[in-house]
């Protein structure tokens, strides 16, 4: 059995609370304007963000961090 | 026995002690009953209950018994069956372990669990990602029985999962996806 393989990822994955939320960062990000789509949402069953929503693309990338506040992008 | 999953229509209604869950029974749940999803103490109501028979005929089919906390909620207002209409294949994977659900996800073009892989493990806390020690050993396909109106998977595939004891550790870290490169 292999495990999952951080070096070979190519999809963007982002935390949500429900299957909707998902939804709602695709049309987030194609707002945005990167070239993504929504291909999968893994229930964790666990926590307030439970949902793993998983997106491919031209524009996905696995190191993005999209929604860091200002406050974390100025320091 | 049948297989059974229950699960809301809404996943954004669930609370923290709510859950989806998979249960193998003799006697059927009927439209109609109350039940709880998990530990909550809130009762949900059964509004409609979908057969999904094999693909290959072979064995038993599975239910998907949809539960909700409003009455009267048309099914086409239901998230999943808007999501058959927007997107290519939607598709309902459900890895069982010793016949327990282990994880739940949803497959929006049509892919399946691939075999001989374990299980990503997502930590929404902290972003990161390692495996359960499952793995997956094969699938099976279910398909919409006929006179099923606003269906809301294409297919359910079942990955039945085997016990990989070598990964059951928690000593090595789980890998971040921000520092994978």
């Amino acid at each position: 059995m292999d495990e999952w393989n951080p070096l070979t990822e190519e999809r963007e994955w982002h935390p949500a609370t429900s299957e909707d939320g998902c939804d709602a960062i695709e049309a987030r990000l194609q707002k945005m304007g990167h070239r993504v789509e929504l291909i999968g949402a893994i229930n964790t069953g666990k926590g307030e963000l439970r949902y793993a929503c998983i997106f491919e693309g031209p524009d996905a990338d696995p190191h993005a961090e999209r929604f860091k506040s200002y406050q974390e992008v100025d320091s | 026995m049948n297989l059974v999953y229950y699960s809301a229509v809404s996943t954004a209604d669930y609370q923290m002690d709510e859950r989806v869950s998979v249960a193998h029974l003799r006697n059927l749940p009927s439209v109609g009953d109350r039940l709880s999803l998990g530990n909550s103490q809130r009762l949900w109501t059964v509004v409609a209950m979908d057969h999904y028979r094999p693909a290959d005929g072979a064995g038993e089919g599975i239910w998907l018994v949809h539960c909700d906390l409003q009455l009267g909620r048309d099914r086409s207002q239901w998230f999943s069956v808007q999501q058959m209409a927007k997107r290519k294949a939607p598709t309902l994977w459900l890895y069982l372990g010793h016949d327990a659900l282990i994880q739940q996800a949803v497959n929006y073009v049509g892919r399946s669990p691939v075999i001989g892989k374990l299980i990503p493990r997502y930590n929404t806390t902290d972003h990161t990602v390692d495996s359960w020690p499952w793995g997956v050993e094969r699938v099976t396909t279910y398909i919409p029985s006929e006179g099923l109106e606003l269906p809301c998977y294409r297919s359910v595939q079942l990955a039945h999962c085997i016990y990989v004891p070598e990964f059951a550790t928690t000593e090595t870290p789980a890998k971040s996806l921000a520092m994978a490169g």
